[in-house]
C-alpha cells in the first residue's frame, strides 16, 4: 500500500572505497538526490566479484567516521551511517553524536541503529528512549535511566539537534521488524534481502515485511503513516537500470513508491548511472507516482510521531505547510524546540516555527501563514522589547537563516545585508575595509526589526538613523510577491519601510551605503548626581551644543537606598584623534562629580560588542514606555527626576540624536519625529504603575521610537507619527496590505481612522 | 642534554563548544591556512555544551587537506579501544594518513558513570589504557591474517577482524604526570603529551622526562622515538613581562625554544579559541621559535 510519503531519491555508498564513496556523495548532493546512506555491507557487486577477496579480509571503515567525513564535504544531502551497533553504555555518547552531527552538518544528519545481540526489542526500545531523552535539552532535569541494558545516572541532557532528527531501524528479522514499528521513524531494507530466486525484489516478501511493521506501529497506538520506508537497492536489480532505459526503470521505481517504498536509495558510485536517475529516471517516477496518487486519491505527507502530535496547536494546520519550509519547520514536539521559543526579553511558545532560507522561502512562508487563524511573528534577531518576535499558539518566521553580508561595491561602501544577521555580525564584516553602519547600542540586535523603524546609534549625530544608510530594499509583500523599493522603485512603499516597515512586508535584503569610519573613541563615564534635574538640563546642552561628531547616550537604573543616583554616559566619538576625543567628552566630564570612566581608541565592532552565540533564552514581560523631545526642558528634566526616584523603572535611557538625523526631512521617511534630539525610554515591570509614572513625563514629549515602546494600542501607535505622515502610511497599507496580513506589530490598519 | 633533536612542531588546542557548531571547524581551518602542523580538539563526551569530538574531527578531515588532526586527548572510557581502533583507522585513510591518537585514560569518572560507563580507580585507568593501546596496535596490523585473540583485564577479543590498516603509522600521544603512566608512555606511547599548567614548575619536566627514558630504554626503545610535546597558553602582548608565555613575540620565542633546549620538547600545542590568535601563533611565534631552536641546535651541534 501506498502510504503517501513523499519520494526521495537517494544513493547509497560503501564505507570501505571512500574516494568513490565521496565522488558519489558529491554528485548526488549537486543533482539534488535527498540522501546518501553510507553503508557497511559490502555492495552486492564487492560480493559477488571475487577479485574483493583479495583484499586482506579486513574489517569494513568505520560507517559513523565516513558519514562524519561526507557531510564535511557535501552541503544539501541527508547523511546516515548504516548502521551504527548499539554497543554496551553508549547509548547516550551516540546521542550526542547523531546530534553533534546534524548542528555541524546544519540538519542534514539522520541516524540509523542496529543491534545484533538478543532481546533486540528491548534493547532498541531502551536505546530510543535514551537518545530523546538525551536530545530534550529543554528538560533541566538529569537524566536517569535504570533499564536492562542502560544505565544512566543524572546525566546533564543536550545539545538538541538542528532539526527532528529521524530514528530509523532495518532488518527483516521479526523482531526488527517488530521495533521498527513501535520506535522508529522510519525502516530500512536492503534488496540483498529481499531477492527472489530468480534475482528480482520479492513483492509479496515486501508485502509482508511491512504488514507485521504496520501491525506492530497500530499495537503501539501508533499511525503506520509516521514510519517511512526506504529501500537500498543494488541496481543491478531493476533490470531496466542496468539498461538504461528511462521509461521503465521510472515505472519500477514508482512501483516501489506504490507498494509502499517512498524512499529508495541505490547503491552505487557510478557518477554516469546517477546523473542518468536523476535527470532521466527520477522526473518521470515522480509524474508517475503523482499520477497514480491522484487516480487512487491518496492522502499525501508524512504523518507527525504521535507524541509530537499531540503537542500541536488546533486550528494550525500543519501538513499544508508548502515543502520548501517543511523541512526546516520547528514544532513543540521537537527536541530543538526550545532553542527557538524565548526572544531576548521574553519567553514564548509558537505553534509552529517556519525558517525560510531564500526570498522565496520567506514568501511561501508568508504566503501560507496568512491563511492560519493564529498570529504571525517576525524574528529577525529577538531583540524586540515589544515581545512581537515570539507568540503563544501562533507562527513565527524566523529570518536567522538570511543573514548574509556582501560588500556590493567597496569603493562606494555598497553592501547588501540579510535581515537575520545581527549587528556585531555586520560591524565584524565590514571593519577590514573601514566601512561602518550605525546601528543600535547593542551588537545582538538583529538588522530587519531595526532598520525598518529607525536605528539611534553611536554615529546618529554624525551620519543619520539606521535608516538613513537604506538604498534600496528587497520586500516580500502581502501578496508573496517578491519587489525591489528604493527612490525610483516603488518609492512610496520605500518612503513607509524605513520608519513603518513591519506594516508593509518582509525586508529580505537591506542594500545599504556604509560610510568610512576608522578608529573611533568610546566612552563610558559614570557620575554620582545629586540633583538629576539640573544634571539633565546640562547634559541636554552640551548635547546640542556639541560638534555632530559626538553621540553620547544615557543611561541610570533603580536608585539604591543610601547611595547616589549614578548616571551612565557612554557613546562614541567618531575620531581616532585624542585631542578631538578629549575636547569633546570634556563638556560631558564637566557634568557632575565622575565616579568612573573608561575611554579607548576601538573600531566601531569592537564598541558595539559581540553577537550573540546560540538559542535567546529570555522569560518575563518587561514593560516599557519611549517618547521624543526637541529639548530637555527643566520641566522635562523634573519629571524624569521624581519618575527616576520613584523606583518605578529599572533602566532608563536617553538616547540622543539631531545632528545629521535631523538634517533629514520629516517627510522623506515614515520615521517620526525627526526634529527629535532626545528619545527617552523607561522600562518597568507593571504596566499601570510604569504608566502612572510615566504620564507627568508625557506631556513634554511628543511621538517616539516605535521600537522602544512595547504598548500597541492603536491609539497608542497613533501618537508616534504627525498626521501628515498617519496619513500617507493609511494610504500606503491600503495600498500593500489592504487586507492587513501583517498586523502582529506595531499596526497601521488599512481602515484606521485618518 | 636533554634536547632529543626532533623536528619542531605547532599545533592548536580547541574547546569544541557547540553553541556555534562552526566554531570549532573554523578554528581547525584557521590553524591550516596558519601554517599550523596539527588541530587538536578537547574530548569530553559528557560535556552537552561541546560537539562529539569524533564526529567533529571526521567532519573537519573533509573540510582540511594538509594539517594533522588527534584528540587532545580522546576520551578512552567513553570510547572503548576496538572501535576507536577501527574508527582512527578509517579516518586516518579518509583524511590521506592525518590523523594522530592522543589517548587519555579518563579522568573525571563522575560524569563518565553518568552517562553510562565503568568506573576506574586510577590504577585499573592505567592498565586500561595500556591494553587499550595493545589491542589498538594489534587491531591496525593486518600484517597477518590471524583474527585477534586478546585475554586482558579490560579487553577480551576473541577472534576479532583486524583492521583496516591505516594509511601511516599513527602516533599514540598519552598525556600523564604520575610515574606510573611516564612508565608507561616510555614503554608504549610514540608521545608524551602534558598540559604544562598542570605542573607547578617546569623543571618538573626533567624527572618526568628522565622515566619515560629510563623506560624506554627497558623496553628496548630508543628515547628519541617519544616525542615530547606540551599544551601551552599564554597571551600576546607588546611587552615582555616576568610572566611565562605573557609577552611579546621574542619571549615566546626565548621562552618556548627553551624548553626544547632544557627539556627536550619539540610539539608546542596553543589553546587558543579565536582565529586571530592562531593565526599569529602560527606565522610569528612559530618560525621565531625554529629560528631560536636551529641556532641554539647549531650551537650545541645537536644532530
Amino acid at each position: 500500500m501506498d502510504y503517501g510519503h513523499y519520494p526521495i531519491l537517494g544513493i547509497s555508498v560503501p564505507s570501505d572505497h571512500h574516494a568513490q564513496a565521496l565522488a558519489a556523495a558529491q554528485a548526488a548532493d549537486r543533482l539534488g538526490y535527498g540522501r546518501v546512506p553510507v553503508s557497511s555491507t559490502p555492495s552486492a557487486a564487492q560480493i559477488l566479484d571475487d577479485s574483493s577477496a583479495t583484499s586482506t579480509d579486513a574489517a569494513s571503515l568505520d560507517p559513523w567516521t565516513v558519514t562524519a567525513w561526507i557531510a564535511g564535504g557535501t552541503k544539501n544531502v541527508k547523511v546516515r551511517a548504516d548502521f551504527r551497533t548499539l554497543d554496551q553504555g553508549q547509548a547516550m555518547v551516540l546521542a550526542r553524536a547523531a546530534a553533534s552531527l546534524d548542528l555541524l552538518a546544519d540538519g542534514r544528519a539522520e541516524l540509523a541503529i542496529t543491534t545484533h545481540e538478543d532481546d533486540v526489542v528491548d534493547r532498541l526500545t531502551e536505546a530510543t528512549a535514551i537518545i530523546k531523552a538525551t536530545w530534550d535539552a529543554a528538560s533541566r532535569v538529569p537524566l536517569s535511566f535504570v533499564g536492562d541494558f542502560n544505565r544512566v545516572s543524572e546525566a546533564p541532557r543536550g545539545p538538541a539537534p538542528a532539526h527532528a532528527l529521524s530514528i530509523w531501524m532495518g532488518g527483516v528479522s521479526e523482531p526488527e521488524l517488530v521495533a521498527a514499528g513501535e520506535l522508529a521513524d522510519g525502516w530500512i531494507v536492503n534488496a540483498q534481502d529481499l531477492l527472489a530466486a530468480d534475482g528480482t525484489l520479492d513483492t509479496h516478501a515486501l508485502a509482508q515485511h511491512l504488514s507485521t511493521v504496520d501491525r506492530a506501529a497500530v499495537a503501539m497506538g501508533r499511525d503506520p503513516r509516521e514510519i517511512r520506508r526506504n529501500i537500498v537497492v543494488n541496481p543491478g536489480v531493476i533490470e531496466a537500470l542496468a539498461e538504461r532505459e528511462a521509461r521503465r526503470a521510472a515505472q519500477a521505481m514508482a512501483a516501489l513508491v506504490g507498494a509502499g517504498i517512498a524512499e529508495i536509495s541505490l547503491a552505487t558510485t557510478d557518477i554516469e548511472l546517477i546523473e542518468f536517475v536523476a535527470d532521466q529516471v527520477w522526473p518521470l517516477s515522480l509524474e508517475l507516482v503523482a499520477a497514480q496518487r491522484d487516480a487512487d486519491g491518496t492522502v499525501v505527507g508524512v504523518a507527525k510521531n504521535i507524541v509530537a502530535r499531540a503537542q500541536r496547536t488546533s486550528g494550525v494546520d500543519y501538513d499544508s505547510v508548502p515543502a520548501q519550509l517543511r523541512d526546516r519547520m520547528v514544532e513543540p514536539g521537537d527536541p530543538h524546540y526550545g532553542n527557538f521559543t524565548s526572544t531576548y526579553m521574553r519567553g514564548g511558545s509558537p505553534a509552529l516555527v517556519l525558517r525560510p532560507r531564500t526570498a522565496e522561502d520567506v514568501a511561501a512562508a508568508v504566503t501560507w501563514a496568512k491563511t492560519q487563524p493564529v498570529e504571525m511573528s517576525i524574528r529577525s534577531a529577538g531583540h524586540g522589547i515589544s515581545g512581537k518576535s515570539t507568540n503563544r499558539g501562533g507562527i513565527i518566521i524566523d529570518l536567522r537563516e538570511l543573514r548574509e553580508i556582501e560588500i556590493i561595491d567597496e569603493s562606494a561602501g555598497l553592501v547588501r545585508v540579510g535581515p537575520g544577521a545581527q549587528w556585531a555580525e555586520v560591524a565584524a564584516e565590514l571593519n577590514p575595509y573601514g566601512l561602518a553602519i550605525s546601528s543600535g547600542d547593542s551588537g545582538s540586535v538583529g538588522v530587519g526589526g531595526l532598520a525598518t523603524v529607525g536605528g539611534i546609534g553611536f554615529f546618529s549625530r554624525d551620519h543619520g538613523l539606521t535608516i538613513d544608510y537604506i538604498r534600496a530594499l528587497e520586500i516580500v509583500t502581502a501578496d508573496g510577491r517578491i519587489v525591489r523599493a528604493s527612490e525610483t522603485e516603488n518609492p512610496e512603499l520605500f518612503w513607509g519601510m524605513r520608519g513603518a516597515g513591519p506594516n508593509f512586508g518582509i525586508v529580505t535584503s537591506f542594500e545599504f551605503q556604509a560610510r568610512r569610519v576608522g578608529l573611533i573613541g568610546f566612552a563610558q563615564l559614570q557620575f554620582a548626581v545629586d540633583d538629576l534635574t539640573a544634571f539633565l538640563v546640562d547634559f541636554g546642552q552640551v548635547v546640542e551644543d556639541s560638534e555632530r561628531d559626538v553621540t553620547m547616550f544615557l543611561v541610570m537604573g533603580k536608585p539604591q537606598p543610601g547611595q547616589p543616583l549614578i548616571a551612565q554616559v557612554y557613546g562614541a566619538v567618531n575620531s581616532s584623534d585624542a585631542e578631538v576625543i578629549v575636547d569633546r567628552l570634556q563638556p560631558f566630564a564637566n557634568l557632575a562629580p565622575m565616579v568612573g570612566q573608561t575611554v579607548y581608541l576601538t573600531t566601531y565592532s569592537g564598541a558595539i560588542g559581540a553577537p550573540h552565540v546560540g538559542p535567546q533564552q529570555g522569560q518575563g514581560n518587561p514593560v516599557s514606555r519611549a517618547g521624543a523631545a526637541r529639548h530637555i526642558s527643566r520641566e522635562l528634566a523634573r519629571e524624569i527626576e521624581v519618575l527616576i526616584r520613584s523606583g518605578q523603572t529599572y533602566f532608563f535611557q536617553i538616547r540622543t540624536a539631531g545632528g545629521a538625523a535631523s538634517d533629514v526631512d520629516e517627510e522623506a521617511t515614515a520615521f517620526s519625529p525627526r526634529d527629535a534630539q532626545f528619545h527617552l525610554l523607561a522600562m518597568g515591570s507593571s504596566m499601570p504603575r510604569l504608566e502612572r509614572a510615566w504620564e507627568p513625563l508625557a506631556e513634554h514629549l511628543s511621538g517616539y521610537y516605535l521600537n522602544m515602546d512595547t504598548d500597541l494600542h492603536p491609539e497608542r501607535v497613533r501618537a508616534a507619527f504627525t498626521q501628515a505622515t498617519w496619513d500617507r502610511l493609511v494610504a500606503l497599507k491600503q495600498e500593500w496590505d489592504p487586507q492587513n496580513v501583517f498586523r502582529d506589530n506595531f499596526n497601521i490598519a488599512p481602515d484606521a481612522q485618518v | 642534554m636533554a634536547d632529543y633533536g626532533q623536528d619542531i612542531l605547532f599545533g592548536s588546542f580547541i574547546t569544541p563548544v557547540n553553541a556555534n557548531p562552526q566554531h570549532a571547524v573554523n578554528m581547525a581551518v584557521a590553524s591550516e591556512n596558519a601554517g599550523l602542523d596539527l588541530a587538536t580538539f578537547q574530548d569530553h563526551p559528557y560535556q552537552p555544551s561541546f560537539l562529539d569530538t569524533w564526529t567533529l574531527l571526521s567532519y573537519v578531515a573533509a573540510q582540511t587537506s594538509r594539517i594533522k588532526l588527534s584528540g587532545n586527548v580522546i576520551n578512552l572510557p567513553l570510547r572503548p579501544a576496538p572501535v576507536l581502533a577501527r574508527a582512527a583507522a578509517s579516518l586516518d585513510l579518509l583524511s590521506g594518513g592525518r590523523f594522530e591518537l592522543g589517548l587519555g585514560a579518563g579522568g573525571f569518572w563522575d560524569p563518565i558513570v553518568a552517562m553510562g560507563g565503568k568506573r576506574l580507580t586510577p590504577g585499573q585507568s592505567v592498565e586500561a589504557l595500556s591494553e587499550g593501546i595493545d589491542v589498538i596496535r594489534e587491531l591496525w596490523n593486518t600484517d597477518t591474517r590471524e583474527r585477534l585473540v586478546f585475554d586482558g583485564e579490560h579487553y577480551q577479543l576473541n577472534g576479532a577482524k583486524r583492521g583496516p590498516a591505516p594509511a601511516h603509522k599513527i602516533e599514540i600521544w598519552v598525556g600523564a604526570l604520575k610515574p606510573r603512566m611516564l612508565r608507561l608512555v616510555g614503554r608504549k606511547a610514540d608521545g608524551w603529551l602534558p598540559s604544562l599548567g598542570y605542573l607547578s614548575s617546569h623543571e618538573e619536566l626533567r624527572g618526568m622526562s628522565e622515566v619515560i627514558d629510563a623506560a624506554a630504554i627497558k623496553a628496548g626503545r630508543d628515547p628519541k622515538d617519544v616525542r615530547r610535546m606540551t599544551n601551552v597558553g599564554g597571551q600576546f602582548l607588546n611587552e615582555r613581562t616576568d610572566k611565562f608565555l605573557q609577552g611579546n613575540k621574542e619571549q615566546w620565542a626565548e621562552e618556548l625554544a627553551l624548553l626544547t633546549r632544557e627539556y627536550g620538547t619539540s610539539t608546542f600545542i596553543i589553546s587558543a579559541d579565536q582565529a586571530e590568535l592562531v593565526e599569529y601563533f602560527g606565522t610569528e611565534i612559530a618560525p621565531a621559535v625554529r629560528e631560536r631552536v636551529a641556532s641554539d641546535r647549531r650551537d650545541r651541534s645537536v644532530l
